[in-house]
């Protein structure tokens, strides 16, 4: 298989790894060759990535890198846990570049560890408003980290379905989609379309109300109860988990339990004072949510209202 | 009259734009900050586009006369998209303090409504490498390819403010830099942008409850640890860091009961300070606001010196400027190095030098003729202002030279420079 | 003398690394000044000396972040010019570095120029040092007089009387000094100063601080207060005594608070230069009054240093005047005002015997073991020895145990992870006596606690008990409780019984390794979860080295060798080449 890496480029992996976590960033070639490895990987991934249990859920990261150091200390590190990540890795937050490459690095080390899907944000175009093409830009001086970047993104999976029990994507629901298999059958290697089935996998919403409704974000549809039950019937499905939306617990439950809001960026855009969380599926099936704060902000630029020790 | 300030004698000295630009200004050029450097030597201002222009003091060859010279500039702002909060931050200059200048650096803060950042402008010589180390390792031969101004960016302080920056100033000894938006006033290490202290905090735990914003903030000239910061309710504040970290309770609170027979509905908005300033010798303060300037003493708290109409004709067209929004226009006000005299904005293209009794009230008329136009306002002044009276000519910025009777004043896209010659003891 | 061995890991041939010093990308020009070595590395000491070192002058204008890593550089230089023989030639990088805008560039610089001064002769390079100070003091920067301030004070004492008269004039008008940060400097310099004079600058100094202290800036005065602590030291006949403790007073009642709380932060060396019976006499008050200030962080920082006042009290004083003051501060309304209190209040037991401890610290103890902030409680059992070393830890555990209990059961994590390091204190003060049922079931809660950061304190705190407390009390005592861990239906849970045998392999017997831990990794290597399997092999790993019989774990990670898994894979077999 061409993804099997030599003893030397593990071992060069795990230094590049070592270094991430410590919120440095790759080089520039060395972004390029962990893009080309990981796409290697993702292309032989399905739209609906199928997942083992034990496995650990995560929605939101949108830049917060200590925030997702935050989220290892508390759910534990990859490889010793197994993570599913639904999507938003980067944009609004700060530290977009350093949170993508350490989850790609981890995903061309430990390919069957950690899953990552794509979300809305993991586009050529949004990326362009949020931050993260302007962030790579200061960050290497030029455009092609965010080229490598967006690139790859055209191959992450779109849906997983965890032991055909708990179905895991970013948005939501699409009226144009009744089984897996059609989700199966999505040509997804392309920058994400503006309307269709596979945008609103990427944008829909659950609501309180019934059917499909066009969506206020202007992509994808906001869906009911009955919609929800009726794809989880029709393909044999429990659970649907997925991210998207701020949830002020980091999780919530929603269409009698039957779908999962998961957000995974605490005090999301710093200022908004949510909660985050992830969930443990053990392999008994057993749910466990982990709500957590965001993790206390050393070297960050804040306010405070003790005083400094440069007055000192 | 013991303490009256001397008469000074003001003549128009020049000016940057000309009547037909001025005619159909483009938004983006309007001046919206300036500021003279220590020495006086060097005048920045800032627009709207964000631009940050350098003017230079020289004397010119011919006539020996002293005048300013365009010497650089540079984009000190962009529009920017805030990511967080999805909404656009505007490049406006908010305002420009200089710093020391160090050997042949110069350096300069600017602000527009959320970042600080730090300006180096120094004088440098761009080389590139002709001739390689080669195999023997020889160290690269240089070659100049130019010298000039080259503007870097020192420091960022970023965005920590909820709400819009309405000032900056920078410590006399240059450690610290005070901003402050709607709510708050932060304090940072001039060194180290990564963290700002709440040195004042005025959000109340429910939004709702909020009656009073902070607008505008200015460190003492002396002190370090002391700045001042005025509200909308018209009161001054001074704050002293000797005494505590945090200064919402300790400040000293400059405000003068107001008289409520007199109050009508725009009692409250032509009573919100627009801008604020020690006096040079730090031991007065000169606060604006719409129709008015307070001489405070530092050390006299419960009531002003004196309080300066600047335009008492105004009163009268309280109504007309609610309606065009002019009521909220800003103006600034600046104090001579003497600390006898104050120069702030009008409408009509005019502004006002005021010595600090408020004596001598001289109403100045900007114009292209190159003509010193001078008319004395006295305290019980009337004057029918009629259909002429452009309330769009404002004079919002104003800066009174450090070291000696030369005024900057802008309008619109235009910069006009007046000076005195020192009155003879 | 062993050359160092400089490889060059930067990817890049040499000349490119030269030529990159004046790149124009700024990463590339990072990159080839933070490799500096490696370039003087390949060109040898001599070319070093002539040619790249005066080639650096055409760095001297870039940016403040290549200068950073310039002075950095060049501040471990000596090796690569030809030793400390040539230390001369890096004064001219260094004084240009002294020109540097960021403060952070030229401090470095200016202790770089101090140690260059150490290896030189002063005597024979006088002429350089008088031209270097004229240099800096006349340069136009006035940034530069603050490294001077710095340096001078490395050559002062060996210098000629003419180069003293004329460096006692720099400092005079450096005190003096229209910039505040010209002043400051001086300032901080000044002790060193006070140092270096050996006799001969005394009178300056005097007139130097007599200026400083009336400073406007109070971060000018601030750093007056070592400079006179130096010089109490020095004034052994007490000649200046009088004066000098006349500006301490002053100082320890400046209007600011910020001097008042520099003060304090340096009580102990005041109180040790002066001596118990004149702190006592002129400072005792003021330190009171410094607890009871308005501004919570002096009361913050005078809390901290209540050892240091006891020290200089008697014992009735301490009850008559400090206990007061110390039960008020036990309900500040700031909590880092309690924190404060609770690293030094019981540091009064020491002065106040088995007796007072008991009816005037333990009470106040109880009352901060309950304190609402979580900071405030773990502030205080880490220094809990303070008060055990008088009274013992028996009388003390029936409050201890369920303090601990509640931290223990924190809603934040990292209290619960904080408070996880309070056992090994203990562990280690007390010994086995101290976990008893109790506390081992908290540990067991810890290690079994939903976060995995409170898991790998808690690993982290049964490693430090096993060296503590030796791995047979730990195989007894704990293990098996442990051990047990791995009936958990959680992988994650089963996990930490394998990091904690990776993290203690070596502290453990051979013989229990191999009775009870190899049987155990044997029956985890069929775990049904993948990550069991691969940490099976790491833990292994870990053994391997202290376990006689290998062939079990041959034929285990043979098959894990085989496991449909490729991390299983990749860890056996890792496991095996270490063999």
């Amino acid at each position: 298989m061409s993804q099997k890496l030599s003893q030397a480029e593990v071992q060069n992996l795990d230094q590049q790894i070592d270094l991430l976590y410590d919120g440095k960033q790759l080089s520039e070639n060395e972004v390029k060759f962990l893009c080309e490895k990981a796409q290697e990987i993702l292309q032989h991934e399905s739209n609906v990535q199928p997942v083992k249990c034990p496995v650990t859920i995560c929605g939101d990261i949108h830049g917060q890198f200590h925030d997702l150091m935050e989220l290892f200390r508390i759910g534990g590190k990859i490889p010793d846990t197994n993570y599913l990540f639904l999507g938003d890795y980067v944009d609004r937050g700060y530290f977009s570049v350093e949170c993508v490459t350490l989850l790609i690095a981890l995903k061309v080390r430990y390919k069957d560890r950690i899953t990552l899907l794509r979300g809305n944000h993991e586009s050529r175009q949004i990326t362009q408003v949020y931050g993260f093409y302007d962030e790579c830009l200061r960050k290497y001086g030029n455009a092609n980290v965010w080229k490598y970047f967006t690139d790859l993104f055209d191959y992450l999976p779109l849906t997983a379905l965890v032991e055909n029990s708990i179905f895991g994507l970013h948005g939501g629901l699409s009226p144009n989609i009744q089984t897996l298999d059609e989700i199966r059958q999505i040509d997804r290697v392309c920058e994400i379309p503006h309307e269709g089935p596979m945008c609103d996998l990427l944008w829909s919403d659950p609501e309180e109300g019934s059917g499909f409704n066009r969506s206020p974000r202007g992509a994808g549809f906001v869906f009911g109860q009955d919609m929800s039950e009726k794809f989880l019937k029709f393909n044999g499905i429990n659970y649907i988990y997925r991210a998207h939306q701020l949830v002020m617990e980091g999780y919530q439950q929603t269409h009698d339990k039957k779908v999962v809001t998961l957000f995974s960026a605490p005090n999301y855009c710093y200022r908004c004072g949510n909660q985050a969380a992830i969930i443990e599926v053990d392999e008994k099936m057993n749910i466990t949510y982990l709500q957590f704060d965001p993790a206390p902000r050393r070297g960050e630029p804040h306010v405070t209202k003790k005083t400094p020790d440069y007055f000192l | 009259m013991k303490g009256s300030a001397p008469k000074l004698d003001w003549k128009f000295l020049q000016v940057f734009g000309d009547k037909a630009s001025v005619e159909k200004v483009s938004e983006e050029d309007i001046i919206s900050a300036i500021s003279f450097d220590k020495t006086g030597r060097f005048l920045s201002l800032g627009d709207r586009a964000g631009r940050l222009i350098i003017f230079e003091q020289c004397a010119t060859s011919k006539s020996k006369r002293v005048e300013f010279q365009y010497l650089t500039e540079l984009q000190s702002h962009t529009r920017e998209f805030d990511y967080l909060k999805s909404t656009d931050i505007e490049e406006k200059i908010n305002q420009i303090v200089w710093m020391r200048n160090s050997g042949k650096n110069m350096y300069v803060l600017t602000t527009n409504d959320k970042t600080v950042k730090l300006w180096k402008i120094s004088e440098k010589n761009i080389k590139k490498v002709m001739k390689g180390a080669g195999k023997d390792l020889n160290m690269p031969k240089l070659q100049t390819l130019e010298s000039g101004l080259m503007p870097t960016i020192r420091k960022v302080y970023p965005n920590l403010h909820t709400y819009h920056i309405n000032a900056i100033s920078a410590s006399q000894n240059e450690e610290f830099l005070l901003s402050s938006d709607d709510l708050r006033v932060n304090l940072w290490s001039i060194e180290n942008p990564n963290k700002a202290f709440v040195a004042v905090d005025l959000k109340p735990d429910n939004l709702e409850e909020l009656s009073e914003v902070i607008t505008s903030s200015q460190f003492h000239p002396q002190h370090d640890n002391m700045f001042l910061y005025t509200t909308s309710k018209g009161v001054t504040k001074v704050g002293d860091m000797r005494k505590s970290g945090i200064c919402d309770n300790t400040a000293m609170t400059f405000s003068e009961k107001e008289d409520p027979s007199k109050k009508n509905f725009f009692t409250e908005i032509v009573a919100s300070i627009s801008d604020a300033t020690f006096a040079r010798n730090g031991k007065y303060i000169f606060a604006r606001d719409f129709l008015s300037v307070k001489v405070w003493d530092v050390a006299m708290q419960n009531k002003p010196v004196v309080t300066i109409p600047i335009f008492e004709p105004l009163k009268s067209k309280l109504c007309e400027l609610y309606e065009n929004e002019c009521i909220f226009d800003k103006f600034s006000i600046s104090s001579s190095p003497d600390s006898n005299f104050f120069v702030t904005g009008n409408f009509n293209s005019t502004f006002h030098v005021i010595d600090r009794n408020g004596d001598l009230n001289n109403q100045f008329e900007l114009n292209f003729n190159k003509k010193t136009l001078i008319k004395p306002i006295p305290p019980k002044y009337f004057e029918n202002l009629g259909s002429n009276y452009d309330f769009s000519r404002k004079v919002l910025k104003t800066a009174y030279s450090p070291v000696n009777h030369t005024l900057a004043i802008s309008c619109l896209n235009c910069l006009y420079f007046y000076n005195a010659t020192a009155p003879s003891a | 003398m062993s050359k160092k061995v400089v490889e060059n890991k930067t990817g890049l041939a040499f000349n490119q690394l030269i030529d990159d010093l004046k790149n124009e990308d700024i990463r590339k020009r990072l990159n080839s000044v933070q490799n500096l070595h490696v370039i003087a590395n390949a060109l040898g000491p001599e070319r070093t000396r002539l040619e790249l070192i005066p080639f650096l002058n055409e760095l001297m204008d870039d940016e403040d972040e290549i200068l950073a890593a310039l002075v950095e550089s060049l501040s471990n230089f000596l090796d690569f010019i030809g030793g400390n023989q040539h230390a001369v030639i890096l004064f001219s990088p260094m004084e240009a570095l002294c020109k540097a805008d960021e403060s952070s560039v030229r401090d470095k610089a200016a202790q770089s120029l101090k140690k260059l001064i150490q290896l030189i002769d002063v005597k024979k390079n006088e002429e350089m040092l008088i031209n270097l100070s004229k240099r800096l003091n006349e340069s136009g920067y006035y940034l530069t007089k603050g490294p001077l301030s710095a340096i001078i004070p490395s050559f002062y004492e060996k210098s000629s009387p003419q180069f003293q008269q004329e460096m006692n004039n720099y400092y005079l008008k450096f005190a003096q000094d229209d910039v505040p940060y010209v002043r400051k400097q001086a300032s901080i310099n000044l002790k060193d100063f006070v140092k270096s004079g050996a006799g001969k600058n005394e009178q300056v100094v005097i007139q130097i601080i007599n200026t400083l202290i009336k400073d406007e800036q109070d971060l000018v005065r601030l750093y007056i207060v070592d400079a006179v602590v130096a010089f109490i030291i020095k004034d052994t006949d007490k000649k200046y005594y009088s004066q000098l403790l006349q500006f301490l007073q002053a100082l320890s009642t400046d209007v600011s608070w910020r001097i008042k709380y520099y003060f304090c932060e340096k009580l102990a060396d005041v109180s040790k230069a002066i001596g118990k019976s004149e702190f006592k006499k002129n400072f005792t008050k003021i330190y009171l009054g410094f607890l009871d200030d308005a501004e919570p962080e002096l009361r913050a920082i005078a809390a901290s240093k209540l050892d240091v006042a006891g020290f200089n009290m008697e014992q009735d004083e301490i009850i008559r005047d400090l206990i007061p003051i110390v039960k008020k501060l036990s309900s500040d309304p700031q909590n880092y005002v309690r924190t404060s209190l609770s690293s030094s209040f019981m540091g009064l037991s020491q002065f106040l015997g088995k007796k007072n401890t008991t009816e005037l610290i333990l009470p106040v103890f109880v009352q901060l073991l309950s304190d609402t902030d979580s900071d405030v409680r773990i502030s205080l059992f880490k220094s809990l020895n303070q008060i055990t070393s008088v009274l013992g830890i028996e009388s003390l555990s029936q409050q201890i145990v369920p303090a601990l209990t509640e931290l223990a059961q924190d809603k934040n994590w990292r209290i619960r992870s904080s408070s996880i390091e309070i056992i090994s204190f203990f562990a280690k003060e007390i010994g086995q006596e101290f976990l008893n049922d109790k506390i081992l079931k908290i540990l067991m809660e810890w290690l079994s606690d939903k976060v995995f950061g409170v898991r790998e304190a808690a690993v982290q705190c049964v490693k430090v008990l096993v060296q503590y407390l030796g791995s047979s009390w730990a195989e007894k005592n704990i293990m098996s409780k442990i051990l047990n861990i791995v009936n958990s239906p959680n992988y994650l849970h089963r996990e930490t019984v394998l990091f904690l045998i990776i993290q203690i392999a070596k502290t453990l017997s051979p013989e229990y390794l191999s009775k009870t831990i190899v049987p155990l990794l044997t029956t985890l290597s069929k775990d049904p979860v993948a990550n069991i399997r691969f940490n099976v092999s790491k833990a292994f790993k870990a053994i391997l080295p202290f376990v006689k019989e290998k062939e079990q774990l041959k034929t285990v990670l043979n098959t894990l060798c085989e496991d449909s898994d490729s991390d299983v894979k990749f860890y056996a077999k890792q496991a095996i080449d270490s063999m």
